[in-house]
């Protein structure tokens, strides 16, 4: 597999230097390869979220690298990062963060950036979410999994590279967050892509190709390979 | 916000009451602007020529010797000379004190009403002519009878077009007018007609050089100044206002549902859409909200305007397509100039906090 994303030496401190420094993010390396699904787990605040954000080019790291294919994006200005974002990232929310006055089809639609053909590829995803008898549904009358769904197609409309999901199942039952972790493992395993996924949820273990463990900002543990069960059960 | 019925509502009625305050003062400034030159727009002359210091019918009186008409007459380029005597005159009706400005109206029909709506063209000795305006305000109508000067005088015709706010026009016969305004030796203006204006003026100049001689359209401003120097400044105060109140409701608004929706715009930005594309989101909601407003508005004004209008005789109103669509325009620069109001808040949201819970 290809390793597309590579963080080195990554570090983020806020308010540096005052009495109410947080150093959120230390020395963390790490790496993403195409089709890889990876899980990061630690308690609250361990700097989990600020990671993500930080590889998704929202929050700038106080040092070190993130390349994303050969090209350092911790680099690039404010106007190149969110270029970037529209072209190679998908994000997943953890209370889904829908537009709650358009339908379930216009918020798929709005992933897609200068799609020749959005209506088409929003009718794809909903179907492929089996969402088409809920396409003009707004939010506020979704179930939660029906949610999380329109969420990641909306992160899949513009076919990114790499999917962020910040707690994808904290919201939903035992039953609907099973069917969001069977989607986010297709996702990896069958559409190549990248999937970082930060999470509690100890189900998600069953997914991941890789679990990484971040306490106080850093890197304490990696579990490689361990748990691809749902994946392979799709292969076959 | 175009999808939420009850801000979207209260925004387009804010905007909506602004342009009806637009539609209606500039409906008014410009009904009374052609008000105001109805009656002198109607006069066939070529010069008004009266007394030197003389501008207008308003705030100046011009007296001439009745004697200079036919030596006016003799003038090289002139070939009509028609006298024109005007003046207010205060009256009773019923115990109560009533105005108006008489006008003594000559045989050709040069000087006569804008329009009459009924009775007789020509008055008989006797007999006058009084604006509908001033029929309705007294309560007069046809075959009654007011005593100016001690000369009792029947309504023989009922005119329009010859309210101008402060007083009303109304005619007699030049004879009538005479004694009315007893004024046999003089006459307030000359109308000159000519057959070389410009070697009629010089000669005018020449010989008369105790005259004013203006020029018909320029005797017309004089008369409209009242109204351009008056009511404009008023007009663009309150326009200005109505302006602001449009802005602030539709600013307010947007800028209101910004703040709510801050997280959904946070949402957008970390999907990668770039501040210029929300704030056309802004903007858009803004224009939208303006139009509708706009739409309302239009649809509104003329029953206010038909309210307006049987509550006071003085509302005399007109505007035509090319201004309405002028006000279109006002709104839309409303709507954008609104659209800047939450734009800092717009920029300065973060992406990353979307991610908090």
């Amino acid at each position: 597999m290809k390793t597309f994303l590579k963080v080195e030496n990554l570090y983020k401190t806020f308010n540096p230097g005052a009495h109410t420094e947080v150093k959120a993010v230390t020395d963390i390396n790490f790496e993403l390869a195409a089709g890889e699904i990876v899980l990061i787990m630690g308690p609250s605040g361990s700097g989990k979220t600020t990671f993500l954000t930080m590889i998704g080019g929202l929050l700038t790291p106080s040092s070190g690298k993130i390349s994303f294919d050969g090209e350092e994006i911790s680099q690039y200005s404010q106007k190149k990062r969110t270029l970037w974002r529209r072209k190679n990232a998908g994000f997943i929310f953890q209370s889904f963060n829908l537009l709650s006055n358009l339908s379930a089809f216009e918020n798929i639609l709005i992933g897609g950036f200068g799609l020749k053909r959005r209506k088409e590829r929003a009718e794809l995803l909903l179907e492929k979410m089996m969402l088409s008898d809920r396409a003009n549904t707004q939010p506020d009358n979704l179930s939660g999994g029906e949610r999380q769904r329109v969420a990641i197609a909306r992160a899949l409309m513009n076919d990114p590279k790499i999917i962020m999901a910040d707690e994808p199942t904290a919201n939903l039952d035992k039953k609907i967050g099973h069917e969001v972790m069977n989607l986010l493992c297709s996702i990896g395993c069958k559409e190549g892509k990248g999937v970082i996924i930060v999470s509690h949820d100890e189900r998600i273990k069953d997914i991941a190709n890789r679990v990484i463990y971040i306490e106080d900002g850093k890197l304490i543990r990696e579990e490689i390979g361990l748990h691809n069960k749902v994946c392979r059960m799709k292969k076959h | 916000m175009t999808r939420e019925k009850g801000r979207l509502l209260i925004t387009a009625g804010g905007v909506a009451f602004s342009v009806i305050l637009i539609l209606v003062l500039l409906g008014l400034y410009f009904g009374w602007q052609t008000q105001m030159t109805r009656f002198l727009g109607n006069v066939d002359t070529d010069f008004w020529v009266g007394q030197k210091g003389s501008r207008d019918m308003s705030h100046t009186v011009s007296i001439i010797s009745a004697e200079t008409q036919p030596q006016l007459e003799k003038l090289e380029g002139v070939s009509k000379v028609t006298p024109f005597i005007g003046r207010q005159v205060s009256f009773d009706i019923s115990g109560k004190e009533a105005h108006f400005f008489l006008i003594g109206m000559d045989q050709d029909k040069i000087i006569k009403p804008y329009k009459i709506v009924e009775g007789r063209e020509t008055p008989k000795d006797g007999e006058i002519i009084i604006d509908q305006t001033f029929a309705k305000t007294e309560n007069l109508s046809i075959g009654d009878e007011l005593t100016l000067n001690n000369i009792k005088m029947k309504i023989s015709s009922i005119s329009s077009g010859g309210n101008l706010l402060v007083y009303s026009y109304a005619f007699t016969n030049l004879s009538d007018a005479k004694k009315i305004l007893d004024s046999k030796d003089f006459v307030n203006y000359y109308l000159v007609k000519t057959n070389n204006k410009e070697a009629a003026k010089k000669a005018i100049q020449e010989n008369f050089p105790k005259t004013g001689i203006m020029e018909k359209q320029e005797f017309l401003e004089n008369n409209t100044k009242i109204i351009t120097e008056t009511f404009l400044p008023i007009i663009g105060v309150l326009t200005i206002i109505a302006i602001s109140i449009g802005i602030a409701v539709i600013g307010l608004t947007i800028f209101t549902a910004t703040v709510e929706k801050s997280r959904e715009f946070g949402v957008l930005k970390a999907m990668g859409y770039k501040g210029f594309e929300l704030y056309l989101i802004a903007l858009f909601q803004s224009v939208f909200s303006g139009f509708t407003g706009f739409t309302a508005g239009l649809i509104i004004t003329p029953f206010v305007i038909k309210a307006a209008d049987s509550f006071t005789s003085a509302f005399i109103y007109e505007i035509d397509s090319p201004k309405i669509f002028l006000v279109f325009i006002a709104v839309l620069i409303m709507s954008a100039v609104a659209s800047l109001i939450p734009l800092k808040r717009i920029i300065s949201i973060d992406p990353a906090e979307v991610f908090k819970a």
